[in-house]
């Protein structure tokens, strides 16, 4: 199922929290949504839900308004806050409560409790959770209808290292089984694993809509280096081709914007030689700060 | 429109939380406390030759239904608690938000707490009412006078009161999301009207109601009916305007 957003556009008063976003969220795989506190990512994830209504634009789940979609729980699946529970309900009753609602077999409760590794503490009032296992019981109320669209908004907060693990290869088998799991993250070094495609929202506008690979290689920080005796000699020839060169050392070049097969082969054609020829991938980290480096809404002076 | 698997929701929901139990039970012990002390004081002062002078009354019995019109007004607290926390309890803990994914229409979601709250304030409505009744012939041991019909009438009319003051205080909780200012908003409702006096009294929720709890009449009745819509009507615009 493909989630659809057209012109989706989210006004308080003069403040535009979402302006005019236009996205396609395919299923069979991890859409990443990234971007920086108040961009309107969670905005965003709550006018899919129904729970905000846009100003104008649609947010459509395979063609249909969530709204419009019968008993939805077996259709979307989502976590938006791990605390949005009743803190003197049990786990177990609470995921019984939200069964009812929509029609799913009880035996559905258990299944999910066991999936997401609560079944020891069911019975215990979801107040007495830790912040991991409440993170847990929402992922659990997120799976309780097997849905076929997951939105999880910052699912893996306050989740130990063995528990991000567990989040991380709980949706790339999602995705694996066909599902379109769309999951918010500020942990980059997270989403670089987790992601095959992402989305960069700043100040509610799109910055970046373009799978994994393309978002990292796309990035200044992408760049080869080049080791040579004759350093000075290849750098002439090199701007002389166009390309933006960095000496880093008397014998060391940093090259962005090019690519390591045209490098040598100008390189062969002038008769330098070579020592390293080698390409350094920026991280996701670096990608993203550089794309959102403008639309920080509450940046501290750098 | 089907409210049926949300009303399932509601009903687990409500049954699941310690406060519900403990709002009931206070009901109960508020009637019961209140009935019989409103007998044993008919008694005291009847039998107290002292007393003769404070009496406003030369009844030397009273009817058994009697001390429940204060009795219910009182107990009502408790049940305007009960009702409000099963709508400000989900704001004040975020659950709305499932709450309103599980079932996105609001009407269905209004529906269906208003439908169970109701149904189960109705069901305490009458243990109270039965309740009070025996509180009441304690209180008052041989000076009750004891009218079958009119009993019966007394009961029903705490029940179907109480059921209309639970559907107020789940309306105003959707309105205004806070317990504390819902509990306000319903005891000025409720509680205000009572200090107020002339025709304004007849057409306003706590006054119509305590006249119809006391005399049972139908146009009392009609009046707190039609602010319960109002408030109904208001809760599910609110809903559905307001972003979750």
């Amino acid at each position: 199922m493909t989630i659809t957003l057209t012109g989706l556009t989210k006004r308080y008063g003069p403040t535009v929290a979402v302006h005019d976003i236009s996205l396609q969220i395919a299923p069979g795989k991890v859409t990443g949504f990234l971007g920086p506190n108040g961009s309107g990512k969670s905005t965003t994830m709550r006018m899919i839900l129904g729970l905000d209504h846009p100003t104008s634009g649609t947010a459509l789940i395979n063609g249909r308004r969530y709204a419009d979609i019968r008993h939805p729980l077996r259709t979307v699946g989502a976590l938006l806050d791990a605390k949005a529970v009743h803190p003197g309900r049990t786990a177990r009753n609470h995921l019984r409560a939200m069964a009812a609602s929509n029609g799913i077999a009880e035996r559905r409760v258990a299944e999910a409790l066991e999936t997401v590794g609560l079944t020891t503490v069911a019975g215990k009032r979801a107040g007495t959770l830790s912040l991991g296992m409440s993170q847990r019981l929402g992922i659990a109320e997120a799976l309780l209808g097997d849905p076929e669209v997951l939105i999880f908004d910052e699912p893996v907060n306050g989740l130990d290292p063995d528990g991000v693990r567990w989040v991380r290869q709980l949706m790339r088998s999602l995705a694996a089984e066909g599902r379109t799991v769309f999951v918010s993250s500020h942990l980059m070094s997270e989403m670089q694993l987790t992601a095959d495609h992402l989305v960069v929202i700043g100040k509610g506008r799109i910055i970046r809509d373009a799978p994994i690979q393309q978002v990292i290689a796309g990035s200044t920080a992408t760049e080869i280096r080049v080791r040579s005796p004759q350093a000075e000699a290849l750098r002439g020839h090199l701007a002389a081709a166009g390309i933006t060169v960095r000496q880093t050392a008397p014998d060391e070049l940093a090259v962005a914007g090019a690519r390591i097969e045209q490098i040598g082969d100008i390189a062969y054609a002038a008769g330098v030689r070579l020592h390293e020829l080698s390409r350094r991938d920026a991280s996701l980290e670096e990608a993203y700060l550089e794309l959102t480096a403008n639309d920080v809404e509450y940046g501290a002076v750098r | 429109m089907t409210a049926r698997a949300p009303a399932r929701a509601e009903w687990i929901k409500l049954w699941s939380v310690r406060s519900t139990w403990w709002c009931l039970a206070s009901s109960v012990l508020l009637m019961v406390a209140c009935a019989w002390t409103l007998g044993n004081d008919f008694v005291h002062d009847l039998e107290n030759p002292a007393e003769q002078a404070v009496r406003d009354t030369t009844a030397t019995t009273m009817p058994l239904h009697e001390p429940l019109v204060m009795s219910a007004l009182l107990a009502q607290f408790a049940v305007v608690a009960f009702a409000m926390l099963a709508m400000t309890g989900e704001y004040a803990t975020g659950l709305i938000r499932s709450t309103l994914r599980a079932e996105p229409s609001r009407g269905r979601v209004l529906l269906a707490k208003v439908g169970v709250v109701g149904a189960v304030t109705f069901a305490c409505g009458l243990l109270l009412g039965v309740a009070g009744l025996g509180a009441a012939r304690l209180g008052l041991s041989d000076y009750a006078a004891v009218d079958g019909g009119a009993a019966v009438g007394a009961i029903l009319r705490v029940a179907a009161y109480l059921t209309l003051v639970s559907a107020i205080s789940v309306a105003m909780g959707a309105v205004l999301r806070g317990g504390v200012g819902t509990m306000g908003a319903v005891l000025v409702l409720l509680v205000g009207p009572l200090l107020v006096s002339g025709t304004l009294a007849e057409y306003l929720p706590g006054s119509a109601g305590a006249t119809f709890l006391r005399d049972g009449t139908a146009r009392d009745g009609v009046v707190l009916a039609l602010w319960t819509a109002a408030l109904l009507a208001s809760a599910y615009a609110t809903l559905r305007r307001r972003d979750a």
